[in-house]
């Protein structure tokens, strides 16, 4: 049943974001055509026109703000339409449809965040797409910008020949990486569902406002939780290690790792709570008018 | 055991207002019942807690001896009020999302019933009218061979050969073993196909009989003996 | 068509009399099969218990049986339909002998516009 859930869940969410992302790219491959007439009117006037070079310049300005923007509001609306899908299937009409179907509470919600994770994800892909797009191609008189390039795998042999890293390194950072950026944002995910779920609770009638207050005080209630934990923590620590042998046992990149893993765990802590909470509300305090 | 649905002292509160009072029920099984009472008498919330969408704050609820889950609700067809499917779905594919969910229900039925309405199940179904929106949500309720149909306010709103054509197909649908419940305050025209009533009034249940038992022991439809209990 | 019923009467008394008006008038005839409860109740549009019910009546009438494997048949005794059929027309002529005499007109009166309409 789960994996019928988030088949529709997942193209519920295609038929919005999809056409969004495909609308970030093409804005990206806009500009960046507009960047190569400016280029190209450049070379031919020769500076012949102080004024028409100015207005040019004006223009093709405002329109980088304009593709900057337009890229921001794009970020901006495909939360706002995963998080759309999330409050019209569960709260609205379409609530009705979805918790009179034969699944259990927490498959209706693991489903939303699977499918959900998986959208933010692909269209964080597509915004470095587009953002690449401006920078290989838009950036440079040359149909490409070598330098960019350059830059970039220079980075690139870097990270691959510094003596600070060793093999296992080489083998923890991308896992890290991925644990990290994963549990980030499923953790957001959790916690936006969160405060849509007890918005709805607070108020009948602004239960938008009342989520979005929500969402602060959550947060702020889980740092209050997470930052209590860490002084204790660090305090129990304190007591078994002797003050400067946390150092000297973790050469390197390891204290990095732990600091982290530690991260990931809270992270993970924090979205296995949310969860549970939004469960529990939803399947005992479902209340649609 | 003949019971369908058994409803123990039921209670609901709205902040200030009760919703339902110490509500009883004991239905049978292959009726089709009518939930009868003005509007804001609690006929809504009785069936959103059967449904499963709302939590009574006391008292419980079994359907064929279980207790309202999950499992109750692959054998329970619901009909609420208002529309219930996402509106950028074509028809085809709520046919298949009820199929895809629900076991009991016949595919086959639900497009027979669909083309015999004449209803393009490659439309989309914001696109349809307000009838054939109910039209829609009606067939795919009906097409489950379920235990128990929970329909609200089926026939509200809608003209009168609709209401015709909706109440034609409850009939001819429902399978034998089960249970009907239709809850309406247009009561002259789901008379003839109740055979049961339940009048509720201020969230309590005043009166559960037979439709024909009412015409022979006191000789008027059940249409005037609404008038006459929930005179203001 | 849906059928109208009034609101006195319990409403499978009425769909019984509707059917036994159907028989009577030869509708449905001697021996003939009559329709499923369900696809009877379907064309009457009412409850498929009511009209299972309503069947029970015309049983105990007399004026259809159910026979294994092949469903209710009207009956093939004709002395019962007969004999409804008779006592149907008296009831009826009963009815309009109370209402027409209530007017004061002459049988003679009476019997001339029966003829007139008769044929109409």
């Amino acid at each position: 049943m789960l994996g019928k859930l988030i088949k529709y869940d997942f193209k519920a969410l295609k038929k919005t974001l999809l056409p969004l992302c495909f609308g970030a790219v093409a804005l990206s491959v806009f500009v960046t055509i507009l960047m190569k007439l400016f280029y190209l009117y450049q070379d031919y006037s020769q500076n012949l026109s102080r004024v028409l070079d100015d207005i040019f310049g004006t223009v093709l300005t405002l329109l980088l703000i304009f593709g900057f923007l337009g890229l921001v509001a794009a970020a901006i609306v495909s939360w706002f339409l995963i998080l759309k899908r999330y409050y019209q299937n569960l709260f609205k009409d379409d609530g009705y449809l979805t918790f009179t179907l034969p699944v259990k509470t927490s498959g209706i919600l693991l489903s939303k965040l699977i499918s959900s994770t998986i959208w933010s994800l692909i269209t964080s892909l597509f915004a470095i797409v587009s953002i690449a797009i401006f920078v290989v191609f838009g950036t440079s008189r040359q149909f490409i910008n070598m330098d960019a390039i350059d830059t970039f795998s220079r980075i690139w042999e870097t990270y691959w020949s510094t003596p600070l890293l060793t093999l296992k390194d080489y083998i923890i950072i991308p896992i890290i990486f991925t644990l990290l950026v994963l549990s980030s944002v499923v953790q957001n995910i959790l916690l936006l569902f969160l405060a849509i779920t007890l918005g709805n609770q607070v108020s009948r009638k602004h239960k938008i406002l009342g989520s979005v207050g929500m969402y602060f005080v959550v947060n702020t209630v889980a740092s209050i939780i997470v930052s209590t934990a860490m002084i204790l923590l660090t305090y129990a620590g304190l007591e078994q290690i002797d003050n400067d042998s946390i150092f000297s046992i973790t050469p390197g990149m390891d204290i990095v790792y732990i600091y982290l893993s530690v991260a990931i765990v809270i992270s993970t802590a924090l979205s296995v709570a949310y969860f549970f909470v939004n469960k529990y509300i939803l399947k005992n305090h479902l209340n649609l008018e | 055991m003949n019971e369908l649905l058994v409803c123990k002292d039921l209670e609901k509160n709205y902040s200030f207002v009760k919703a339902l009072n110490n509500v009883n029920l004991n239905l049978e099984k292959g009726k089709i019942i009518g939930l009868l009472g003005p509007n804001g008498s609690g006929k809504t919330t009785l069936i959103k807690i059967i449904a499963g969408l709302l939590k009574a704050d006391k008292g419980e609820v079994f359907i064929d001896g279980e207790k309202v889950s999950e499992k109750t609700k692959s054998f329970v067809s619901y009909l609420p009020e208002r529309n219930y499917l996402d509106d950028t779905m074509k028809v085809y594919e709520t046919v298949d999302l009820f199929s895809d969910f629900y076991d009991d229900f016949d595919k086959e039925a639900a497009f027979r019933m669909l083309e015999n309405l004449d209803i393009d199940i490659n439309r989309k179904f914001k696109n349809l009218s307000k009838g054939m929106k109910e039209k829609v949500q009606l067939v795919l309720v009906m097409s489950r061979k379920a235990k128990l149909y929970l329909l609200d306010e089926p026939i509200g709103g809608v003209d009168p050969a609709t209401r015709d054509y909706i109440l034609n197909t409850i009939v001819s649908n429902y399978a034998k073993e089960s249970t009907v419940i239709i809850s309406t305050h247009l009561i002259a025209d789901v008379e003839k196909v109740l055979d049961e009533f339940i009048f509720i009034k201020n969230g309590e249940i005043v009166l559960q009989t037979s439709v024909d038992n009412l015409r022979e022991q006191k000789g008027v439809s059940v249409d005037e003996y609404f008038r006459e209990v929930f005179k203001c | 068509m849906t059928w109208k019923f009034d609101n006195s009467k319990p409403i499978y008394i009425q769909i019984a009399d509707k059917i036994e008006m159907m028989i009577l008038s030869g509708e449905y005839k001697s021996g003939e099969s009559l329709p499923s409860v369900r696809d009877f109740a379907v064309q009457a549009s009412v409850n498929p218990n009511t009209m299972q019910r309503a069947m029970q009546e015309l049983e105990a009438r007399g004026l259809i049986f159910v026979q294994r494997a092949v469903g209710r048949l009207v009956t093939e005794d004709k002395a019962v339909i007969e004999k409804c059929l008779n006592e149907k027309v008296k009831s009826i002529t009963l009815n309009y002998l109370n209402e027409i005499k209530a007017l004061n007109i002459k049988k003679d009166d009476a019997v001339k516009i029966l003829n007139e309409n008769w044929e109409n």
